[in-house]
């Protein structure tokens, strides 16, 4: 037996090398008391607290004291980003500590939502008359905060596209709980099995659902755990994404959740169905990394029409969490020249990868694909597939490079490498064979088991791959519990490919702590573009519910420019829009007192 | 339900060891004139897979308000000319010279935007 140099970050405590060759392998951290899935609490010696606590990575602990010239604190560090804090220069020694400060009232508070942070002659009742929409995964319709405190549901449907069909199921599939059936499921010991519907319960992967959790920060009353949500008035209408079996499956998505666009757009459809006249705000916490980013995706142009066709409608859509991943890349590629996009699939990547290239309609180039090692696979031009099968018959490594988009015309070549292909850092060679235009945009397919990334350093264009739409509202990310409000880390950026401003705002997704599935009163961190795109879902909610207790019906430009104008500044620094911050970041008091000016001014 | 979930769990906690194959022993890539699926738009990659499955689900845009193609499965309208469909492989050709047809996207997957790390 011999050991087996590794490749783990070296100058760092040995406790935490451990942790990282671990994730370096494939293994996640379980959850802890005090830390999520794949997160390390940690003490710290640091050079200056303000340094340390500016750093979005840092969920902030305590003040310990004081050792020298230096103090000692306490905080939660995001494993993926260990290496990244120990080498700031404010970090002296890093060791692992625990502390929490769980609140989501920071939401509430730093977006102005609370009933007494809005305008005092605000009529919307927080969201009363309006339907929140949400699409997403675990409604724990049991948890108190979806409770009326009669103890009857919130709830008008749940649509768990996932059952089994009825006669009446929607669009001939899933299964619709009811009103009545979720309020008969309440007043039973077991609600989930009386139900036959129920959130995941807590895993080592995963502690309390993402839908529930989305839920309470939109629509959440705080019955349960003491503190509201945005609309807590609203009612809500819950759909339960499928997914179908597509081809490329492999174990990258096995025990993930996720749904697809399809039924996303079916359910983006009953929602609205649902609500008839009533206003009604979509919330969609989904995305991936790849297609056009240009808001010519066919699921991107039905969000826009289901918006468009009738006032007081909106869908509001998470930025995505790409922003350090990598997943980016852009160039130009010249007549008759060559241009080396550089791959790089980790050691210890065991998943498939995929990337896209898009470039304009006018151009033509070929592909050539270079493995880790120099050797040249063979080149693809314009209108070719190419594949490498295994002796069974399955793809290795496939490409397709198709000609004219039929929805924007631009050119696309796809990439897909399974996981038994070498790792290290492949070379994608694009040779001009005709530019007039010669750029290009690449994305790397979100990977949660093994990210690959572009050599390079281009976060720009990570937004994901529904929010590029001419109608939806996309929301970035920030930390409301430090004094500056940083931008999470994770946080993707604008603008679209065809280079427009998304996303529109930002607002508190870091370190949110909300309803948790299956514990009745409790709540649980979980940070992400997911949990900020909720808070403007309920900040819209108030906004539909003054306009409609005003008497004024609400088109979807103007629910888009009352947003963007609702947005307060510093940060983001001066006036202009913000690749990620957007045009600011929402201010539910000034929403709604738009509202009020523009029924005033009828 | 549960018990699905309980599987999908035990997959997600499995450790699948991966067998690389060396870049000496790789093939070069067999190329090939693309079919002609000028009407499948999204990733080329998406697009072409869909090619290979028996059947999927899309998202068909048409020409005209209401057009709904009678030889596949339509599911769901989304918009005047936007609709759900079940796609068949054999379905391919007839929407590609259907005049009335102008874009076919196959569904794409969509996990949570959740940031389970941080």
């Amino acid at each position: 037996m011999q050991l087996e140099a590794t490749q783990v970050f070296a100058s760092i405590d040995p406790r935490f090398q451990r942790m990282l060759d671990r994730r370096g392998r494939g293994l996640s951290s379980p959850y802890t008391v005090s830390t999520n899935v794949g997160e390390v609490a940690v003490v710290a010696k640091v050079r200056s607290l303000a340094a340390w606590r500016a750093m979005s990575e840092v969920q902030e602990g305590a003040l310990l004291g004081e050792s020298g010239d230096c103090h000692l604190v306490t905080g939660r560090v995001p494993l993926a980003r260990l290496e990244h804090v120990r080498e700031a220069p404010t970090v002296v020694s890093l060791k692992p500590a625990q502390k929490l400060r769980p609140t989501l009232l920071q939401t509430v508070e730093e977006t102005f939502s609370g009933a007494d942070l809005l305008p005092d002659e605000a009529r919307g009742q927080r969201g009363a008359g309006v339907i929140v929409g949400i699409v997403d995964f675990g409604c724990d319709f049991a948890h108190r905060n979806l409770l009326n405190p009669d103890g009857t549901t919130r709830i008008r449907q749940i649509w768990d596209q996932t059952g089994s069909a009825t006669p009446d199921s929607p669009f001939g599939y899933g299964r619709v709980h009811s009103r009545s059936e979720i309020n008969a499921a309440l007043r039973a010991t077991d609600p989930y099995l009386e139900l036959g519907y129920g959130p995941r319960p807590d895993s080592a992967a995963q502690k309390g659902t993402h839908g529930t959790h989305v839920m309470d920060i939109a629509v959440g009353n705080g019955l349960g755990s003491a503190t509201a949500g945005v609309a807590p008035a609203a009612e809500i209408i819950f759909v339960e994404p499928a997914t179908t079996d597509i081809a490329w499956q492999g174990p990258g998505v096995v025990g993930s959740d996720f749904g697809d666009s399809v039924q996303l757009l079916e359910a983006v459809r009953y929602i609205f169905e649902q609500a008839g006249d009533t206003p009604a705000v979509v919330n969609l916490s989904l995305g991936t990394n790849g297609g056009p980013h240009d808001g010519t995706s066919l699921v991107e142009e039905g969000i826009d029409a289901m918006v468009r066709e009738q006032d007081n409608r909106a869908v509001v859509i998470a930025a995505s969490n790409s922003f350090a991943d990598g997943i980016h890349a852009a160039g130009n590629v010249a007549e008759g020249g060559a241009h080396d996009l550089g791959w790089i699939v980790p050691h210890d990547d065991r998943t498939d990868n995929e990337v896209e290239i898009w470039y304009s309609a006018g151009d033509e180039f070929d592909l050539e694909i270079v493995t880790p090692d120099g050797t040249s696979l063979g080149t693809i031009g314009l209108g070719q597939n190419g594949r490498i099968n295994d002796d069974n018959g399955a793809p290795l490594l496939f490409i397709a490079h198709r000609r004219q988009d039929p929805n924007n015309g631009d050119n696309v070549i796809g990439i897909f490498m399974e996981d038994r292909l070498p790792t290290g850092t492949w070379t994608l060679r694009l040779h001009g064979v005709s530019a007039a235009n010669g750029a290009f945009h690449a994305w790397i397919e979100r990977d949660d088991r093994g990210q690959s990334g572009f050599v390079g350093d281009d976060s720009t264009h990570t937004l994901g791959s529904i929010s590029c739409g001419g109608e939806s509202i996309v929301v970035g990310s920030y930390d409301a519990h430090k004094s500056g409000v940083p931008l999470s880390w994770f946080s993707s950026s604008g603008p679209t490919r065809d280079g427009r401003q998304k996303p529109e705002v930002s607002a508190p997704g870091h370190s949110v702590w909300a309803a948790h599935s299956r514990s009745g009163t409790g709540v649980v961190r979980k940070s992400g573009t997911s949990m900020a795109a909720p808070a403007v879902s309920g900040i819209v909610a108030l906004v539909l519910a003054e306009a409609a207790a005003l008497g004024i019906d609400i088109p979807s430009e103007t629910i888009r420019a009352i947003v963007a104008g609702a947005s307060r500044r510093n940060p983001p620094a001066g006036g202009a829009w913000h690749p990620r911050y957007g045009l600011g970041r929402l201010d539910a008091n000034a929403a709604v007192q738009d509202v009020i000016d523009i029924a005033e001014s009828l | 339900m549960e018990d699905e979930r309980k599987n999908r769990a035990a997959e997600d906690s499995d450790e699948e060891e991966t067998t690389r194959i060396g870049s000496d022993s790789l093939a070069s890539l067999n190329i090939e004139q693309a079919p002609a699926l000028g009407k499948l738009g999204g990733s080329g990659l998406g697009v072409q897979l869909m090619a290979d499955a028996d059947e999927f689900d899309a998202i068909v845009k048409v020409l005209e308000e209401g057009y709904k193609p009678d030889y596949v499965e339509c599911r769901a309208e989304i918009a005047p000319c936007l609709i759900t469909a079940r796609v068949r492989k054999g379905d391919l050709a007839a929407l590609e010279a259907d005049p009335k047809v102008v874009s076919v996207e196959a569904s794409t997957r969509l996990p949570s935007s959740d940031r389970e790390d941080d």
